[in-house]
């Protein structure tokens, strides 16, 4: 048999539909769990998990307990009015977002990934209106006229199944992290700060919401500033919560690791 | 001919084509027929005479059968035709009224007789309405169709009629992006070399078909995700031929309906709005011979100009265009012919920022032009070989400056004032920009002077062969094109200043808020090549089947403002497909086919990782201070210095594409179909932006890398990015056959993805990619398109076209954060869509004969029921679900009077 109508033909069918391979990127994710210590939430969040902040990881090339009197990211030179340097993160996440809860009083104040329900909000944000204390279904109506939800599957910032901590065995709370698409060159730290007074929130910034029925009277929903993981101290205050022994990165590890939330910023 | 003879003839005009100066291929401009000669008992009779002639073709075309009575009669321009055979000792045989269409086959087996060798028999039968040997998925928009129906007088409309296409005058083509589509004159690319949309308005009068191609290209077509569709200009005949039509349209005489929905379909604002529209559309064309049978001539005038004013703006968009278009048709000696061509199109469009925040002195003002050049040479080399090549420039200016000035006391426009000359255009006064509900006042804040150039050499040779494995009809070709697109741009006094509202809800509360300044103009030019080889064969290996198979190489090279190559591939493509006539009789066929045709890729794409357009040294006002704002990420400070990081290795952006269908002639020129399609886009363009860092959500960002604060893209083609089109069509069709003309078709189709961008910014944000695959807002489920045209006695004409199309999918968390990129499209919740919409069209048509030609007037009612239309999203205001508004301003009920003469 003739082999060389054969191996044209494969040949042909290598080359078809083909050029190159994707490329190689060379940012990775890097995934870890976070470990919130119990005690930090028992002295200082009234043994309240759904009090957690937003929680912040970053993955920095350095780390540095003396400059600034307490654990934190190495930083670059100061310039302009920052009150320390850039801390040049490689790469980050959260653990939770701000949730615009539907009232404006709740702009900035609920997180996503705490509340397994309407009540659980308003149980840790009581809310009135008129003198009239908001309850389950008053705010169920208010999302719905506002977003149009038609059931409770489709309020996003609560559900049982979106909770980002679990309690473990030693009773800390743990929620696990993927850090985006970032660069995890080995010997870099990662860490982590909790947000527990809301301050990285902007109520100047986010989704512009409409106030109805009044077209033309708008305002912004609120979210986090864009600069948080640069500029950590700017919005660590007292009583929020960062990790004092960021784990390294490792060569070719990508996952696995545990960034422990253990210190309480006086 | 011999197969050895006949590989050698190819070779050689190949190469001959190739070596030709300006030599070029374009898409199939003829078509051809093709069929066998039986003697009585079904004897092939070879060495029969086969003739076809038609107004439409300088002389006539003669063939003569094969050993197997086989005869193959390419190369004939689309038209009506009389097709005559005869042999010694035969009774002579005539079919009239074969119609020819563009890029089409028609099979006409002939039976003749020796009952009385005198006479000679008419056939007049049923003619042919399925090109039996394809399995291309083509519409032809013919003639007859484009006087007969309400077009709007545009062949951007008429392309709507087509099966799959959605969308507007840049459609979306089976799940393909308005900017994938490939646009032909004549054959000729004339497609944006930058934006890859279509590049000028054209005469409808001087049209004569358009051919819309959708899928299971063949190898000759490709390098377009969506659709191709080609317009084919007239030529002029033996017999003179011209007219002069003039037409006048008012939507004003209507009332008139916003159509602003959020997505569940509630109105949410006032429904009455103020739109002035008018239009004036004159056109002349004249065409015949210079000298019979040899030169043949086409020329065409259009002038048009339309104004609107949009609601609340103060001055009315004022289009004012012409278009010249002359074509030469030369066939000095037999087997040859040349054509040439030249298409100019100036525009202008004033007032265009039709918004009511901005004053008549902040207007903007657009002049444009398209020059399109063609030369073709088709040379019938044997009765069984055909070359041609083929040569097209086009050069598209672009030029966006601020309004010129007038001293006409109006104060709707823009004023001259101190010693300025009317029409003075202001290049040093900055300009104010209005934001959040604030004023754009004092001057246009930037210019921008764009020309775009495309040349394409292209060859082809195509041949057919009788083998004893069946017939073989054979093509291949090259294709080489030039793009390059320069564009200088700055603002107006190398400064612009921005106000806001402080208080949205308060217009006094406008602040002038910040400027900015650039260090001056700044010059980009893109350039490329895009390079094709194909190789196919129509194989007919036993009577009624054909077997299509081909492959095309294609490369391209487009390179950024500093001569990097960004777009840089080669890529290999197979295409195939097989048709079935059952009966072999010409009236049924089953067929399937499809391939994998890449995107060659736009200079858009490579001009997105340009080094010079973020090297503006910017000085940053007090609302930069403000550290709630996000614009500081368009912050750079070093001119010419690159902002980017492109990656090698790009996987070409593709479509896998599979069709099947059968149609069935049910006579009275009557066609049923029905055609199931499946387009899977794969590699689509992403630019990733890469300094961002993403909360856990996705919903924000949290931070820069590096502390860089530019965007910083990166250009991929990563697999995740893909878009998915799976459609079934029932198509009806019927020919201007008895006074009736019909089409009809319903199209079912799913468009689900993760983008409907050409270039996604989709997966900026990793956390969203389990999401973001879902509908996509170009789904249109349901699409009905329903045409038909009747003539009435006493020269009476009435034709309707009927469309219901199902609205725009939203997701209902289609929101926006920072940077104004759409990062965050969550599959959570129920998907809504805004209402469908329908509309109905009427035209009538009176033709008085006169001794010497027709007067003729018309009507044209459109939307005669006033509907409204949602048309697009908004993306200045957001609801408090986080979504866009569906938005739209009604196309009112307008009505066009035209009037003409003929002959």
């Amino acid at each position: 048999m003739n082999s060389k109508p054969l191996a044209a033909l494969a040949a042909l069918l290598t080359l078809v539909g083909c050029d190159s391979d994707e490329e190689d990127v060379p940012e990775r994710n890097l995934d870890g769990t976070v470990i919130v210590r119990g005690d930090l939430v028992r002295d200082h969040l009234g043994g309240d998990p759904r009090r957690l902040g937003v929680v912040y990881i970053g993955v920095y090339e350095g780390f540095d307990e003396e400059q600034l009197g307490y654990p934190y990211p190495k930083t670059g030179p100061r310039v302009g009015d920052n009150p320390v340097g850039d801390a040049l993160p490689y790469g980050g996440t959260s653990i939770g977002s701000y949730a615009y809860g539907c009232y404006r009083a709740l702009s900035c104040n609920v997180v996503t990934g705490r509340y397994a329900s309407l009540h659980e909000v308003l149980e840790v944000n009581p809310l009135s209106v008129d003198d009239q204390a908001v309850d389950d279904e008053t705010l169920y109506d208010q999302c719905s006229w506002y977003y149009g939800w038609n059931s409770i599957e489709e309020f996003s910032f609560i559900g049982a199944e979106q909770l980002d901590f679990r309690e473990n065995a030693d009773g800390d709370y743990e929620a696990s992290f993927r850090a985006w698409h970032g660069r995890t060159p080995e010997g870099a730290v990662v860490y982590a700060f909790v947000d527990n007074d809301f301050t990285t929130c902007s109520p100047d910034n986010g989704t512009v919401n409409r106030q109805r029925p009044y077209d033309g009277v708008f305002f912004r929903e609120g979210t986090n500033y864009g600069d948080i993981l640069n500029f950590p101290d700017t919005y660590l205050n007292g009583g929020d919560f960062l990790s004092s022994s960021p784990p390294v990165v490792e060569a070719g590890r990508q996952d696995g690791y545990t960034v422990v939330v253990d210190m309480l910023k006086e | 001919m011999s197969p050895k003879t006949f590989l050698r003839t190819i070779l050689t005009a190949l190469i001959v084509a190739a070596l030709l100066p300006a030599s070029a291929w374009a898409t199939e401009q003829t078509g051809k027929i093709r069929g066998t000669v039986t003697g009585d008992g079904g004897v092939p009779l070879a060495g029969a005479t086969l003739v076809a002639s038609s107004p439409n073709m300088q002389g006539e075309r003669s063939v003569t059968t094969e050993d197997a009575g086989v005869y193959w009669m390419p190369g004939l321009p689309p038209g009506e035709y009389v097709l005559k055979a005869s042999a010694p000792g035969y009774r002579s045989w005539v079919k009239e009224g074969v119609r020819i269409n563009i890029n089409t086959t028609l099979t006409i087996d002939i039976e003749l007789s020796t009952t009385t060798l005198t006479e000679e028999v008419t056939v007049v039968d049923d003619r042919p309405v399925i090109d039996t040997s394809t399995s291309t998925s083509t519409t032809v928009v013919t003639r007859e169709y484009l006087e007969a129906l309400p077009t709007g007088r545009s062949y951007q409309s008429a392309v709507q009629f087509t099966p799959g296409i959605t969308g507007g005058s840049n459609p979306n083509a089976q799940g393909g992006h308005s900017s994938e589509n490939k646009w032909l004159l004549d054959g000729a690319n004339t497609s944006d070399p930058v934006t890859g949309t279509f590049s000028f308005n054209f005469n409808l009068d001087a049209i004569d078909e358009i051919e819309v191609i959708t899928g299971a290209f063949r190898a000759e077509n490709g390098g377009s995700l969506g659709a191709i569709i080609n317009v084919r200009t007239k030529s002029g005949s033996n017999k003179l031929e011209g007219g002069l039509r003039a037409f006048f349209g008012n939507g004003n005489w209507s009332p008139k309906r916003d159509a602003v929905y959020t997505p569940r379909g509630g109105q949410i604002e006032g429904s009455e709005f103020d739109r002035d529209s008018q239009s004036y559309d004159i056109n002349a064309f004249f065409g015949g011979p210079l000298l019979k049978d040899k030169i043949w001539f086409f020329t065409s005038f259009r002038y048009i100009r339309n104004s609107s004013t949009s609601q609340g703006a103060i001055t009315p968009r004022v289009f004012d265009g012409y278009n010249l278009f002359g074509k030469v048709t030369l066939s000095p000696f037999p087997r040859n012919q040349f054509i040439v061509s030249v298409q100019n199109g100036p525009a202008s469009i004033g007032n265009v920022l039709q918004n009511s925040t901005v004053d008549p002195d902040a207007q903007r003002y657009q002049s444009q032009n398209s020059l399109v050049l063609t030369g073709e040479w088709r040379w019938q080399i044997t009765n069984n070989v055909l070359a041609r090549v083929h040569y097209s420039h086009l050069d598209t200016d672009i030029d966006v400056t601020p309004q010129p000035c007038t001293w006409v006391e109006d104060p709707r426009l823009k004023q001259c004032n101190g010693d300025q000359p009317e029409g003075f255009v202001d290049f040093t006064t900055p300009g104010v920009i209005g934001t959040g509900g604030a004023r754009s006042t004092t001057n246009q804040y930037y210019y921008s002077l764009n020309d775009r150039q495309r040349d394409a050499i292209r060859a082809t040779v195509t041949g057919y062969a009788l083998t004893p494995i069946g017939s073989h009809e054979i093509k291949g070709g090259m294709e080489f094109s030039r793009l390059s697109a320069d564009n200088m741009f700055g603002y107006t006094g190398n400064l612009y200043y921005v106000d806001y509202l402080d208080d949205a809800s308060d217009a006094s509360s406008q602040i002038n808020g910040y400027w900015r300044e650039s260090q001056g103009e700044l010059y980009q030019n893109n350039s490329g090549l895009a390079a094709f080889v194909f190789l196919q064969d129509t194989w007919e290996p036993v009577p009624g089947l054909t077997i299509d198979l081909g492959v095309k190489y294609d490369h391209s090279d487009l390179q950024n403002d500093v001569g990097e190559s960004i777009v840089a591939f080669d890529f290999l493509s197979p295409v195939g497909g097989i048709s079935w006539d059952p009966a072999n009789n010409g009236r049924a066929k089953i067929y399937a086919g499809g391939g994998i045709v890449l995107d060659e890729g736009r200079l858009s794409v490579a001009g997105f990782l340009d080094k010079n357009g973020l090297g503006r040294k910017l000085f940053l006002g007090p609302y930069f201070d403000n550290e709630t704002n996000y614009s500081f990420n368009q912050y750079s400070a070093d001119s010419g210095q690159s902002n980017y990081e492109k990656l090698d290795n790009l996987s070409a952006p593709r479509v896998y594409n599979v069709i099947a269908g059968f149609e069935v002639n049910l006579g009275n020129q009557t066609k049923l179909g029905m055609e199931g399609a499946v387009k899977l886009f794969r590699n689509i363009w992403e630019d990733d932006e890469v300094n961002y860092i993403w909360n856990g959500d996705g919903t924000d960002t949290i931070g820069v890398v590096n502390g860089l604060q530019d965007n910083f893209f990166r250009l991929r083609t990563p697999n995740a990015a893909e878009r998915n089109w799976f459609g079934l069509t029932f198509k009806l069709q019927r020919q201007m056959f008895k006074n009736l003309l019909l089409d009809v078709n319903y199209t079912y189709s799913m468009t689900r993805g993760l983008t409907a961008a050409p270039i996604s910014a989709a997966l900026d944000n990793p956390t969203q990619r389990p999401y973001e695959y879902g509908w996509l807002y170009i789904d249109r489920p349901h699409v009905i398109k329903a045409s038909a045209a009747y003539l009435l006695p006493l020269g009476f004409q009435v034709g309707g076209t009927f469309n219901f199309t199902s609205g725009s999918r939203f997701d209902r968390r289609f929101t926006s954060k920072g940077g104004g990129y759409n990062n965050f499209v969550a599959e959570i919740g129920t998907f809504d869509s805004v209402n469908p919409w329908w509309s109905l069209d009427i035209k009538v048509m009176y033709k008085l004969k006169l001794p010497y030609g027709k007067l003729f007037a018309s009507a044209e009612l459109n939307n005669v029921t006033n509907n409204r239309q949602a048309t697009g999203i908004s993306t200045s205001v957001l609801n408090s679900a986080g979504e866009y508004y569906a938005s739209g301003r009604q196309a009112p009920m307008g009505l066009e009077l035209g009037f003409g003469y003929e002959f």
